[in-house]
């Protein structure tokens, strides 16, 4: 008996799972699948859209949705990757996020060579106020020292430190996976919007985050130069700190289609439950008030 | 039905070859470096306040003896990250082979729904026997 046709389905960037021609020709007719799915069975060279399928010529409705031409990005970056896209790209997503980023495709690759860019550009001016201004442990001890904890500043020095060029090759080393660490905040902030049954793509989420978290990355090259004071670097970070978080979440919001409150809520939810499941946020929280006496 | 198919990339297919092998190197090679060092990471806030061990603990010291070449002693500190790094390294070496032969199909793993609601079940499972586990080891 011959093996029943198994037929993969994938839409965009996701691969929808494998489907039996009674499954995929009922998914057509019900709008679970569109003539544009692309569809692969065994034998075939290549994907082919579900409309171009003889099998299921008569299950496709024409519904003008298909008909439509789909919304060409206009986001300099998808259009051709050069510098030039690249700051264009930021500009516009700094400033006019909402016009531009919801066209995007937000393709994983894209964005991972646009988060690289951002950091390459972001690493000379660390290297440069690491050297320049050499460690601030001491700094840090003596902020300690400020606020009354003399001991555990003593502690801190204490410890061994590493050298410069460990540090320095750290930071190096750093550049290689420091996007996938932001993949995974973006993977996070999918879950999250799939707890708040938002049906927004893991792969779009994930690319937003990585060009959301650039541009923050871009924006505080500025405070390299601050290495000098720690206090001073410190407090220019917590007076950017708002500003930081519109840039972040109205970016990010947009290149979701859903809203910059809506990802900050996100954020928030996902945080709390995060601090709440793995840093014993509770207990912290509870040993805080035992301590103080309330 | 869960299965391994080999098939062509969709147009826009994540490259699953490239990204997760350079994932793979790339934390490896930082770990590894970072193990070389002897700094010490903190400990875990939740097993210090409440005695029991999170998913994650176990995976430092698993790493660092994964990274010193002891397999079996990884193993028995977090079963589950040594059997993710090992399923890492076959991926990474697999991916080695495909570029190495210009295969035009991929392999990947097909499953229809019930195939995946199996995946996912037996997913939690996974993780609930890694932590009965790391709740016997790491306690004792």
């Amino acid at each position: 008996m011959s093996e029943p046709l198994q037929i993969h389905i994938a839409r965009q960037t996701i691969q929808l799972g494998v489907f039996s021609a009674e499954e995929v020709a009922a998914g057509l007719a019900n709008g679970r699948f569109t003539r544009l799915d692309l569809a692969w069975t065994n034998g075939m060279a290549a994907w082919k859209p579900l409309g171009e399928w003889p099998e299921f010529a008569t299950a496709v409705p024409s519904s003008p949705v298909d008909a439509e031409p789909a919304v060409a990005s206009v986001i300099p970056w998808e259009q051709g990757k050069s510098l030039g896209s690249f700051f264009a790209t930021v500009k516009l997503a700094i400033l006019s996020p909402r016009e531009t980023l919801a066209t995007g495709r937000f393709a994983f690759g894209d964005w991972l060579v646009f988060c690289y860019v951002a950091l390459v550009l972001s690493l000379p001016f660390q290297l440069a106020a690491l050297f320049a201004f050499g460690s601030k442990n001491q700094q840090i001890a003596e902020l300690m020292t400020q606020f009354g904890a003399a001991a555990a500043a003593e502690q801190f020095l204490a410890t061994s430190e590493p050298p410069l060029w460990a540090t320095a090759l750290i930071m190096v080393v750093g550049v290689g996976f420091a996007p996938m660490s932001y993949a995974l905040t973006g993977l996070v902030q999918w879950l999250g919007q799939k707890v708040f049954r938002l049906p927004v793509a893991l792969e779009r989420t994930v690319a937003a985050t990585l060009l959301a978290s650039a541009l923050v990355l871009l924006l505080t090259i500025p405070l390299q130069f601050l290495g000098f004071s720690l206090l001073l670097q410190v407090g220019a970070a917590l007076l950017l700190g708002v500003p930081l978080c519109i840039v972040y979440y109205r970016a990010l919001g947009a290149a979701t289609g859903t809203g910059a409150w809506v990802q900050f809520g996100i954020s928030c939810f996902v945080a709390f439950v995060l601090c709440c499941c793995c840093c014993g946020l509770p207990f912290v929280l509870l040993g805080g008030l035992t301590a103080g006496g309330v | 039905m869960i299965r391994f198919v080999r098939r062509p990339a969709f147009p826009r297919e994540l490259n699953h070859e490239l990204v997760w092998p350079l994932a793979f190197l790339g934390l490896g090679g930082a770990g590894w470096l970072w193990f070389r060092t002897g700094w010490q990471l903190p400990g875990c806030v939740f097993m210090r306040w409440t005695g029991w061990p999170c998913f994650g603990c176990g995976g430092t010291r698993c790493a660092r003896h994964l990274a010193a070449g002891d397999v079996p002693q990884a193993f028995l500190f977090h079963p589950l990250f040594a059997l993710v790094v090992l399923v890492a390294a076959l991926w990474t070496l697999w991916s080695a082979v495909w570029w190495l032969r210009r295969d035009p199909l991929r392999l990947r793993l097909a499953a229809d729904e019930a195939g995946w609601t199996r995946l996912r079940r037996g997913l939690l499972v996974a993780l609930l026997l890694n932590w009965f586990w790391q709740c016997h080891y790491l306690r004792a």
